[in-house]
């Protein structure tokens, strides 16, 4: 198949997964058990005619069928609906969110790449020895820790050195761009680091694996019999060719990031998709847990084809 | 490396470098700059800004100091003027008279009148059935408001009601030069305006910062009526850890905690910080379905049988253990900290299982080969809803609940699920209440018992009716204390009610909750309320508070 005949299918498949997605996501939130209006309504002063009220203001009275076009209807037009719990558009509020996650991600996740290269080109030039064993066993052990639970351990081990709630220090009066700069960057060092070890580890593994393939190689052989030393042979003949299936996983872990960083988030109070996902959940705001997800799903989606079009352009062999 | 990808490396190394070493410092920083502004740190979060579409005490909290109110509670739970300075009844008690401070301002420099009174009640009672709905019990019988004089308001009733005071009293004063534009048609932009901070306030301090699940800062009024409050402002950070607020308090990033977790107040002290301790509003139960249409287990509606449930409860242990004691036992659905409203008779009973077991017996519900008593043919296991409201604390209450329970032969499941998903599963499909048994969960009463015994009558079911309880004297005695103005006699009522409801047991109180709060000693002089700081129908607490020098 062509270059273009790859795009063309891979693009018409990611349209489908998106579409399914989008019903999927309308079907799921109201066959959940706990029922929006109820959960609003349960408030004091509350009354049965509250809960009519807010079940004509939803349009969850109306038929479950009419209920999706309408729905369908909003998302053709970009309109993501309005939130049940703060009555304000869903779009600004996710945009505000996912503006605060993105940064959290990108450096926790750069932060993990760092570490897994380094860990896993260890571990596998010295292949068999201890700092194999230890590499790989760390690595382990970080990826099987569960996420909340790393979170509050590093909260006790490093909390009295380092904020760990929020995204910043709201009550900092008149502070210049660089203080604020400081602050936000001294409040995402833990968070950052929860979602660095925890991700590592794969990468660790994978570098590995890829690296002792391509130890192997007869180039590398050949770069090592013509006098080439451990450092150049590492980083101009070895993680070259390693790096693809890293690129692979990176891609994919930042979409599935984004999505898992609910647990982050609510261990550091910090605002953004996970914590917004949080709430949405516990109050069963429908409209917002549409858009979370269909903006995860679109984000994971598009990654993924992100990742595949990549590889076609690294490995053209992919395509055939 | 490319240079320009070498320059993005080192950036974002200097920026995590630069974070690491700042941190400490910008908390420093913020309590050295920010003054007299008390930070209080809360698990409670607020979603709006707008009355209309707010949920929860939190935001209650922020328009108690952000928008001024006819009266107000006093610490020991009686009533003083606000905005209004004196007030009076007519014989038929269907019209209330409110005098006004005269020369009273809004934020902005508008003159703050009798007309935003009005305004403001007309407008809920307009729109009662719709955007208003959430405020609708605050203006109940009330048939309109006018404003005769710009320091005088008249209010009228349909019918005689009880507690009127207590009503108005949540009834924030909106601007009504903000506000008037969107009482129009439908009213549905009354609920729908997001409201956004800064505020137009009348009350102490003025909402100038809102940022959902982070902060809700306020700061002091100009123009405000009243005397001027101690604290130089406050704000609200949000948790959704409460570790982190914990943390947050011991390293000096906050000077108050709201509520602290009860096993955070040994490491807390013993980091040199106060905590508060008060007997609370919050209760904890037992629910016993008590709807006919549930068929499983009918032995439930049997009295005997929940007499012997109740035997079997162990509150001292369930308070010692599960609550570390901080905690007492209980009885009653109106709590001790409501003063005269609480009937301290309704006493509840001891704990004995020898007694459990003969009252089974005598139920006619002996024990099967398995240990497990049968009834009807059945073993008395049952499935008991816990919601995640109920924590860590509700989870091991529950166990010592079904230990001693399995003594008698009763077995107890724990159904674990969210708050929307358990109150789902106790009125079951067409709110009939077919399918649940068992539950455990609770109540945060409030100072006049109306709302609670509001929610034992029929006309609750589906709604604010957790336990199926349905029983028409005590709605004709609902309805009979709702429109009884004279204190004495709505309190006999109330009794009467109280001891209606512990009797038919629906609910098995086990206890209600101390108030835990925990602040640093660089402040002080906090008022006493059973909310805690973040009362949202008294400013006491907080308006006396000091920052030491």
């Amino acid at each position: 198949m062509s270059r273009t005949g790859h795009l063309i299918r891979r693009l018409l498949t990611t349209l489908v997964t998106i579409y399914v997605v989008v019903t999927l996501n309308f079907l799921l939130f109201r066959v959940l058990p706990g029922d929006a209006v109820a959960n609003l309504s349960r408030v004091p002063g509350g009354s049965p005619e509250l809960s009519a009220a807010l079940r004509r203001q939803f349009g969850l009275d109306q038929p479950l069928w009419d209920q999706y076009w309408i729905y369908l209807g909003r998302l053709a037009h970009g309109d993501l609906g309005v939130s049940f719990a703060t009555q304000e558009p869903v779009a600004g509020r996710l945009a505000e969110a996912f503006a605060n996650t993105l940064p959290l991600i990108t450096i926790g996740l750069l932060l993990a790449l760092a570490l897994g290269l380094v860990s896993g080109a260890l571990a596998a030039w010295y292949r068999g020895g201890w700092v194999d064993r230890l590499s790989t066993n760390t690595a382990i052990a970080f990826y099987s820790v569960p996420t909340h639970f790393l979170g509050l351990l590093l909260i006790l081990l490093l909390g009295s050195d380092l904020p760990a709630q929020g995204m910043r220090d709201e009550f900092l009066v008149d502070p210049t761009w660089g203080e604020q700069l400081a602050d936000v960057a001294a409040h995402m060092v833990l968070p950052a680091l929860t979602i660095a070890l925890i991700v590592f580890g794969q990468y660790t593994l994978v570098v590995r694996s890829s690296m002792l393939e391509t130890l192997g190689d007869d180039h590398v052989l050949t770069a090592r019999a013509l006098g080439a030393g451990p450092m150049r042979t590492l980083a101009r003949h070895v993680l070259p060719n390693a790096m693809l299936p890293v690129i692979t996983l990176v891609a994919l872990s930042l979409g599935s990031l984004i999505g898992g960083s609910i647990l982050v988030e609510t261990v550091f109070s910090w605002p953004g998709v996970g914590r917004a996902m949080y709430e949405a959940v516990v109050q069963r705001d429908y409209p917002m847990l549409q858009g979370v997800f269909l903006v995860l799903t679109v984000s994971v989606v598009t990654l993924n084809l992100l990742a595949d079009l990549l590889y076609v352009r690294l490995d053209p062999r992919v395509a055939r | 490396m490319k240079p320009q990808t070498k320059l993005t490396a080192l950036t974002l190394v200097g920026l995590l470098a630069a974070g690491c070493s700042g941190g400490s410092d910008a908390g420093t920083r913020a309590a050295g700059k920010s003054g007299a502004v008390l930070r209080i740190g809360t698990t409670f979060t607020c979603n709006s800004t707008n009355p209309f579409a707010s949920i929860g005490t939190t935001c209650a909290m922020i328009f108690r100091y952000n928008y001024p109110f006819l009266v107000q509670y006093t610490g020991s739970g009686s009533f003083e003027g606000d905005l209004a300075k004196a007030w009076t009844s007519s014989e038929d008690k269907l019209t209330w008279t409110f005098d006004l401070r005269p020369g009273a301002k809004w934020s902005d420099g508008t003159p703050l009148t009798a007309a935003d009174v009005a305004f403001t009640v007309n407008t809920i009672v307009r729109y009662r059935e719709g955007p208003t709905a959430s405020e609708a019990a605050s203006v109940k019988n009330v048939k309109s408001a006018s404003a005769p004089t710009p320091d005088r308001v008249v209010i009228t009733y349909e019918k005689p009601t009880a507690n009127v005071l207590g009503r108005l009293v949540k009834v924030p004063v909106l601007p009504a030069h903000v506000w008037e534009k969107y009482a129009t048609g439908d009213g549905m932009q009354l609920k729908q305006t997001p409201n956004p901070a800064p505020l137009v306030a009348g009350g102490p301090f003025r909402l100038s910062k809102y940022a959902k699940d982070q902060i809700a800062l306020m700061e002091p009024n100009p123009n405000w009526y009243g005397d001027r409050p101690k604290p130089g402002g406050f704000g609200l950070q949000f948790f959704s850890s409460p570790d982190a607020m914990v943390n947050a308090l011991k390293t000096g990033q906050i000077d108050y905690a709201a509520p602290l977790p009860i096993t955070a107040v040994k490491p807390v002290e013993q980091a040199g910080f106060t905590v508060s301790r008060r007997a609370g509003f919050r209760f904890h139960d037992l629910i016993i379905n008590q709807s006919p249409n549930q068929k499983a287990h009918p032995e439930l509606r049997d009295p005997k049988v929940r007499e012997a449930f109740e035997h079997a409860v162990d509150r001292k242990r369930i308070i010692e253990v599960a609550y570390l004691g901080y905690g007492t036992p209980g009885s009653s659905i109106v709590p001790p900290a409501s003063g005269d409203w609480y009937d301290p008779s309704v006493s509840p009973l001891d704990f004995d299982l020898t007694r459990a077991a003969a009252l089974l017996d005598e139920a006619g519900h002996r024990p099967g080969p398995d240990g497990v008593r049968v009834a009807d043919g059945k073993p008395m296991s049952y499935e008991v809803i816990i919601p995640d409201v109920e924590g860590g604390e509700g989870e091991r209450a529950l166990q010592i609940v079904s230990e001693d329970f399995r003594k008698i032969g009763v077995q107890l499941k724990p159904r674990q699920a969210d708050n929307a998903t358990a109150f789902d599963q106790l009125t079951g499909p067409d709110k009939k209440y077919e399918q649940f048994t068992l539950a455990q969960w609770g109540w945060i009463a409030q100072r006049d018992p109306d709302f609670l015994l509001n929610g034992m009558t029929c006309g609750q079911w589906g709604s604010w009716n957790d336990t199926a309880y349905c029983d028409k004297d005590y709605d004709k005695l609902y309805d009979q204390q709702a429109s009884t103005v004279d204190d004495a006699e709505r309190r006999k009522l109330v009794w009467r009610m109280q001891k209606m409801v512990y009797e038919a047991r629906p609910y098995i109180v086990t206890h209600y909750d101390d108030v835990v709060e925990g602040h640093s000693k660089k402040w002080g002089g906090f008022g006493d309320s059973p909310l805690g700081i973040l009362d949202s129908q008294s400013r006491y607490v907080l308006l006396s508070a000091t920052a030491a020098s």
